[in-house]
């Protein structure tokens, strides 16, 4: 059984992990290293994918199909198209820097650390790979158990009422999804009969618009944790802020992604009128998601609070973009992520780094940091406008598009309010950052014990290296990821429409 | 080569009697009787896997009328075959009560067995009684010999005098039921019924029959409202005892249970399913809610494995059998076995050690890595979290129940599941995140490392690869119905 390029990215980091088993425990720098350099691997394997993606073709790449439970008709079914491959880059890059980055963070059970973040990025990669819904089902909830001992295992002194929320909460949500699954696959073998779980065979299922209305919601509701969407999103800060820095980065830089993923790939393909008929709910819980997540960024002590809340405003624009169900507010949102994924991914290692150092995460604590440690001020200042949506800079494009598409869009009827509203969201931004930034490294040193802490490491400064280059290169040259993109938003927009005109 | 049909239940009678009549020193005897409860195991499946492999019904004009061998007992007769081969190293490594007499334990395992083997092929009423007492009365016994005397006492006694108690209302229902029909084997039913009205049977001493009968199923099954004596048991019997009969029981009876409620379904088309879909309801959500307050591990146990027999319920639904209940019950059965032998088996390790709290749980994973790792498995496949062996069969459930029609049913089944994910957690949390109370590593012993180890393999093995299962059960019908 061959597997190509694609089942070997999804799989490697696995094996490695699964190998890493047998190595014994007090080894714990070569079983890093090793570690690191399965990652590495993998981010060189969807570097190749990028390289060799055709942005031409229309449909999915890579495709693998192998016969899995007959009896159900489910297949191990994975391809990628334009989103799914930026993402997958996204989740190897960012998987690489998180291990990296805990090599001196996590100082017990180094080994265990290891093998659990290698088998939650096989499960990352998977879920994104995966066309088939059983597998993706099979994929999303694998990410719950290791992001459970990530959580609850090397986490903060909460961990274990942040790790049972996590889980249950993304759990209720996913059941849902499950059942809805299952009704999907009842309904099309009914109407055609076709015994299947693979997307392309359940696109075009026909089934009254109540239950499409029913069932796109079970799958947004899932979807919606995951973003978070608001009023979803109140697991998000405890998980943020108990988990260990690696799993921060994960979290806000892949999971929360799943989300807006779910929703491009799987909600809005598979029931295309019930998307339309929600789409301005969506909108409008993104757009106070947008702001409320914002406002309550500005009141936060804690940083990393803030940037989890900032998460939430920063992934409702995600929301906002998919609802609008235009070709440049979904390839905005789809920007968004890798943008968010890059800036927020790289904050909460920088947290980190501060929290390494000082042992506190209170913005009190800090100040004047800028001349103790004016690498990772420089660091964190590039970081801090991406996140802004300062022009030149990823942020902006990925917010300046998703507003674009929201007023262009014909699924609400007030265009401006959605957009009127996300802008004051965009400047509430522009103010917790440049006030975390002005608290942490501005003005004079208060407290004598900061005047020691030292500069960025050269680990450190390696794992933050390719992400405050990327967010200014992606901002100079946004087409590296568009170009992609496009094609395959317009695919999924092209499919909705054809399935509109001819009921 | 008709009479070999008898052959798995009488190699296992044989072996029981032959290993009570043991005499000699302590010592040669425990040698004895190790080996030959292995061989008597190893055996009794050899000839069930030759009769499987040879296909068709039965055939002797002896056992003809009185068994059937369809999908969902040679499926019940793999799993509670399987669970004597696993608890067998397991009560031979026990230090407990049970060890010191072992060669009683055994032969009165051995019977048990033999009466479930009988449960889940008898199509008729009266041989079901015969095996359903062949498995009990050795049982009751077994349930007694528990560590702490009071509450292995109080087990032995509640079990034996419910038991009793709901066998006998059981007979009751049947001797209604031949009243009604005139006949004992319910296969004959459907036949019969046609002719109601004239001389045929009576259909007001059918239901009541049906419903008494019914009742003592449901007893032996753990159903909500008959479920009051399992906690009470579990938690006092010897863990190993409790690994074999939870899966066992369960099996024999649902093979059954499966047989006779569609037999009944052909009568009574509406009352049948609508009687499964509450108690199948009933169970999932009393079984999950009461296991979330519990903090003795064995109860919690208890209580979540009569969630699992309100999910196994939704296979036993008539409108489910369409859409392959049948294979999905016993796919059920067979990762439920698997996952609470292994849950229990760790049980009986805490056992050892006096310890019976899910807080005497913490830091497992420290003091034995593996066994840490092998609950994990076992409990979130009991969770039904993929790739694991629970949640395949979960699935397959849950589909035969949405194909059949009962939606809301299943949308309880995943809700409850989210709640039961909650206790499961909770003992993991203690597991993997708190610190462990010794630093002695917990003893296990090597056979009981092999058997949990190749649990916990299969239960990942069958998530991963369940076409492997799934074909099997495919070339059984296929072998029973060409």
């Amino acid at each position: 059984m061959a597997l190509d390029l694609l089942s070997e990215l999804i799989f490697l980091p696995a094996i490695v992990g699964l190998a890493l088993t047998a190595v014994p425990s007090r080894l714990s720098r070569v079983i890093f290293g090793l570690g690191i350099l399965g990652a590495a691997f993998a981010f060189g394997l969807s570097l190749q994918l990028f390289a060799l993606f055709d942005p031409t073709v229309v449909g999915y790449q890579f495709e693998q199909r192998l016969a899995w439970i007959p009896s159900f008709g489910v297949m191990y079914y994975v391809g990628i198209d334009g989103i799914a491959l930026v993402l997958l880059v996204l989740t190897t890059l960012l998987s690489l820097i998180a291990l990296i980055s805990s090599y001196g963070a996590i100082r017990e059970k180094r080994k265990e650390f290891v093998i659990v973040l290698l088998f939650l990025e096989s499960a990352m990669l998977g879920t994104f790979s995966s066309l088939d819904l059983f597998l993706f089902y099979v994929f999303w909830e694998a990410m719950l158990v290791p992001m459970y001992l990530l959580i609850g295992v090397f986490g903060g002194p909460r961990r274990i009422y942040a790790t049972l929320k996590f889980f249950l909460y993304t759990m209720a949500g996913s059941v849902l999804m499950l059942v809805a699954i299952l009704v999907l696959y009842t309904q099309a073998s009914e109407s055609t009969g076709t015994v299947s779980t693979a997307l392309p065979d359940l696109l075009h299922v026909r089934m009254p618009f109540e239950l499409q209305l029913a069932l796109f919601l079970a799958f947004v509701v899932a979807f919606a944790i995951k973003i978070p969407l608001f009023p979803l999103h109140t697991w998000l800060p405890d998980a943020h802020v108990e988990a260990p820095t690696a799993g921060s980065v994960l979290l806000a830089g892949v999971l929360l992604k799943m989300g807006g993923y779910g929703l491009v790939r799987f909600a809005i393909p598979l029931f295309p009128e019930a998307a339309r008929a929600a789409a301005p709910w969506i909108g409008a819980l993104a757009v106070i998601g947008i702001v409320y997540g914002a406002y309550v960024a500005l009141a936060q002590e804690d940083m990393k609070k803030l940037v989890a809340y900032s998460s939430v405003s920063h992934m409702g624009f995600v929301a906002l973009g998919m609802a609008s169900l235009t070709r440049i507010g979904m390839a905005g949102a789809v920007f968004q992520m890798v943008s968010h994924g890059l800036a927020t991914g790289a904050l909460f290692l920088m947290v980190g780094m501060l929290y390494e150092r000082r042992h506190s995460r209170m913005l009190v604590d800090f100040g004047g940091l800028a001349r103790v440690t004016p690498r990772l001020g420089f660091a964190f200042f590039v970081i801090t406008l991406a996140s802004i949506g300062l022009p030149g800079l990823s942020g902006f494009i990925g917010e300046f598009l998703v507003l674009n598409g929201a007023f262009q869009s014909v699924v609400w009827a007030r265009p401006w309010l959605f957009v009127g509203f996300a802008v004051v969201g965009v400047v509430l931004g522009a103010g917790y950052m440049l006030l975390l930034y002005e608290r942490l490294f501005l003005g004079e040193i208060t407290f004598e014990e900061n005047r020691k802490l030292k500069d960025l490491s050269w680990v450190e400064g390696a794992a933050l290296a390719l992400p405050v280059v990327l967010v200014v290169w992606l901002g100079l040259q946004p087409g590296l990821i568009l170009s992609r993109v496009n094609p395959a938003v317009e695919t999924i927009l092209l499919r909705m429409n054809s399935s509109a005109e001819s009921p | 080569m008709n009479s070999m049909e008898f052959l798995p239940i009488g190699v296992l009678a044989t072996g029981a009697v032959v290993l009570l009549s043991l005499t000699g020193s302590r010592r040669q005897r425990d040698r004895f009787v190790t080996f030959g409860a292995l061989l008597t195991a190893v055996c009794a499946m050899a000839a069930a896997a030759a009769l499987i492999g040879a296909g068709g019904g039965f055939q002797d004009p002896l056992l003809a009328p009185f068994f059937v061998r369809d999908v969902v007992g040679v499926g019940a007769g793999v799993v509670i075959l399987l669970l004597l081969a696993l608890v067998t190293p397991v009560v031979v490594f026990d230090v407990g009560p049970l060890r010191a007499a072992s060669s009683g334990v055994f032969s009165l395992l051995l019977l048990s067995t033999a009466g479930a083997l009988v449960m889940a092929f008898s199509r008729n009423l009266l041989f079901f009684v015969v095996g359903l007492e062949l498995l009990s009365l050795p049982l009751y016994v077994l349930v007694g010999m528990g560590r702490s005397e009071e509450a292995c006492e109080e087990a032995a006694f509640k079990y034996f005098l419910l038991g009793a108690a709901s066998s006998a209302v059981m007979i009751y229902g049947m001797a209604i039921l031949w009243g009604a029909f005139g006949t004992l084997d319910i296969l004959e039913w459907g036949r019969l019924w046609e002719k109601r009205g004239e001389a045929g049977p009576d259909s007001g001493l059918a239901i009541l029959g049906a419903t008494l009968t019914m009742s003592g199923l449901a007893f032996k099954i753990g159903w909500v409202p008959f479920h009051m004596w399992l906690p009470d048991v579990y938690e006092g019997a010897p863990s190993g005892v409790v690994a074999w009969m939870s899966g066992a029981v369960k099996a024999a009876t649902f093979a059954f249970a499966y047989r006779f409620t569609h037999a009944l379904h052909g009568l009574f088309p509406t009352v049948v399913g609508e009687t499964v879909m509450v108690v199948a309801a009933a169970s999932m959500i009393w079984g999950s809610l009461a296991a979330v307050y519990q903090s003795n591990f064995k109860r919690m146990l208890a209580y979540s494995s009569i969630a699992h027999a309100g999910y196994a319920a939704l296979a036993l639904l008539p409108s489910s059998a369409r859409f392959g209940g049948e294979r999905a019950l016993v796919l059920y059965l067979f990762t439920y076995a698997l996952a609470s032998f292994g849950a229990f088996v760790i049980a009986s390790l805490q056992e050892a050690e006096g310890k019976t709290r899910v807080a005497d749980l913490s830091g497992l994973a420290e003091r034995r890595p593996m066994i840490g790792l092998i609950l994990a498995v076992a409990l979130l496949s009991l969770a039904g979290i993929p790739p694991l062996g629970g949640f395949v069969a979960k699935f397959y459930v849950f589909l035969a129940a949405v194909r059949g029609g009962h939606f809301l049913l299943v949308l309880l089944g995943v809700l409850t599941s989210v709640v039961s994910l909650a206790y499961y957690l909770k003992v993991l949390v203690a597991v993997y995140m708190q610190e462990p109370k010794e630093v002695r590593p917990v003893y296990v012993g090597i056979g009981r490392m092999i058997v949990l180890g190749g649990g916990a393999l299969a239960t990942l093995l069958i998530g991963i690869w369940p076409a492997g299962v799934l074909d099997f059960l495919a070339d059984v019908s296929q072998k029973l119905w060409p």
